[in-house]
């Protein structure tokens, strides 16, 4: 049986890598080939270290033949955000305003993923400042859908989740402030983990709005997830996947995709049958019900654009040109926010958290939709801007809950379909155990006719 | 003048050339922060009597 090495988990290549079947030199050369083949029409990268990678993967390669392998992502080829730095490359966060920021030291994810073993393959495309895009005014061109490369692959994490859905490396950080670690999961398929906030540092990171900036993990499989977060984090949850449903207590809010924000009936049904999954499965799932999206949405949105524009102000006033023109509109509202409204947003922001919290008292974990419909052409502006708002992901950027967004099934135009959960705040492994549960009951990850 | 239209003042001079350069989305961005002003304050203020607060209560 011929293996698709580039689909593989990273467990199927630790075991390969340990057993001779394969090994990092030999697996990054596979994935090197199918990037120079595949890469002309997705546009994941922004940089590709190809020599830095041969190295790393040459040194990881020693380690097994030695029987020294130094866990489970040794010699496992892991993309970074281009607004993460990454020594000795340029950390452009996809804008003019920033092509020769060259980061002196890597960010605290990624020293942490070298010291793990993991190769470091380069740097992804985002939308600009992790805010503006998909944008075509900007030095690079936007990611693009590998279901489908005249769709969006969702971002801002943009070439995180198209990367990894195409198989051009085993995992992606990102980062998440408004749900951008998993729109990606949600348009292009595979698993966007938002921890807890502050649960992995930002150290190294550029900033969009710090209380809500959160750095996430992109996979196709949920165990991959666990595996990076544990050795992000030190913690052990990728041994708890196994578990299944049963027991755990389900809210689903149903009003967020019916009521607020409707989805379109594909994503609905959807949610509906992975509803039925979990239940079949020993889960009790209930309707709940939390305060409207359009709350969440506007606190998310206040608080983002005033963070932002504390940040980007200066720029925006003496050189307003050097910005995608979607950056601009994203961020030019933060200049006409007062304190008044930011000390309400705040405030509203404190009742929507004891909220969420709140529902916690009578369900594990929540089951939402992630975005209400699938992936719209990249190259339709008001198809982005219509349907840019269509995703109940703000609520826990807002609240500072983990969640985690993945595939709920394909739409008959063969897109992504997508689903959220989230559960209590620091219980990140009971996100992983309902999220493998629904994996598992789908047949595993799903991959793109690549 | 009202304070939105002093608002205005001060933010028209801080973002003079953002302004003269870009003035649809300036105006855009005007109309985004009254939508959001807006909503926030439908869903309620500190010290305002809520829904589900007894008047007079809390800190």
């Amino acid at each position: 049986m011929t293996i698709d090495w580039h689909w593989a988990s990273i467990p199927e290549l630790a075991a390969a890598f340990r057993d001779g079947r394969s090994s990092p030199t030999a697996h990054l050369s596979h994935l090197l080939g199918r990037i120079d083949a595949l890469e002309p029409s997705l546009h994941a990268f922004v940089a590709l270290d190809s020599d830095g990678a041969a190295g790393a993967a040459d040194a990881s390669a020693a380690r097994f033949a030695a029987g020294q392998p130094l866990g489970p992502l040794d010699g496992i080829p892991i993309a970074i955000k281009d607004v993460i730095d990454v020594a000795g490359f340029p950390t452009t966060c996809h804008s003019a305003l920033r092509l020769d920021h060259v980061a002196a030291r890597d960010a605290d994810v990624v020293a942490r993923l070298r010291a793990a073993g993991a190769i470091i393959l380069g740097k992804l495309s985002t939308h600009e400042f992790a805010i503006g895009g998909p944008a075509f005014d900007l030095p690079f061109p936007p990611a693009r859908n590998p279901w489908n490369t005249a769709y969006h692959p969702g971002g801002s994490s943009s070439g995180a989740g198209a990367g990894v859905a195409a198989g051009f490396f085993s995992a992606a950080i990102g980062t998440d402030t408004a749900g951008s670690a998993r729109n990606p999961a949600s348009a292009s398929g595979g698993v966007g983990l938002k921890p807890t906030y502050e649960r992995l540092s930002r150290d190294g990171v550029f900033p969009l709005a710090p209380t809500l900036d959160h750095v996430g993990i992109l996979t196709r499989g949920v165990e991959d997830a666990a595996i990076l977060f544990d050795v992000l984090t030190g913690d052990t949850h990728a041994a708890d996947l196994g578990s299944g449903a049963s027991g755990l207590r389900i809210g689903m809010v149903r009003h967020f995709h019916e009521e607020d924000m409707p989805a379109d009936a594909e994503t609905a049904a959807a949610l509906d049958r992975v509803a039925v999954s979990l239940a079949a499965q020993g889960a009790e799932v209930i309707d709940m019900r939390l305060p409207p999206l359009e709350a969440f949405a506007t606190v998310n949105r206040v608080l983002l654009q005033s963070e932002g524009y504390a940040i980007h102000g200066a720029d925006m006033r003496t050189r307003p040109e050097r910005f995608s023109a979607l950056t601009r509109k994203a961020l030019l509202p933060g200049a006409f926010l007062s304190a008044k409204d930011m000390i309400l947003a705040t405030w509203h922001r404190g009742r929507l958290t004891e909220a969420v919290d709140a529902a916690f008292a009578d369900v594990d974990v929540l089951l939402t939709a992630s975005s209400m419909e699938p992936a719209c052409a990249i190259d339709d502006p008001a198809e982005i801007a219509r349907t840019y708002m269509l995703q109940a992901r703000t609520p826990f950027n807002v609240t500072g809950h983990p969640a985690l967004a993945m595939m709920a099934g394909l739409s008959t135009g063969g897109l992504p379909l997508s689903l959220q959960s989230a559960p209590r705040r620091d219980d990140e492994r009971t996100l992983l155990r309902v999220a493998a549960a629904w994996e598992a009951a789908m047949g595993g990850p799903q991959h793109p006719p690549l | 003048m009202t304070e939105e239209m002093m608002e205005r003042q001060i933010n028209w001079a801080s973002l003079g050339e953002v302004w003269n350069r870009y003035p649809a989305e300036v105006e855009a961005a005007i109309e985004n922060v009254e939508a959001s002003r807006a909503i926030l304050l439908s869903l309620g203020q500190p010290g305002a009597c809520l829904p589900d607060e007894p008047a007079g209560g809390g800190q």
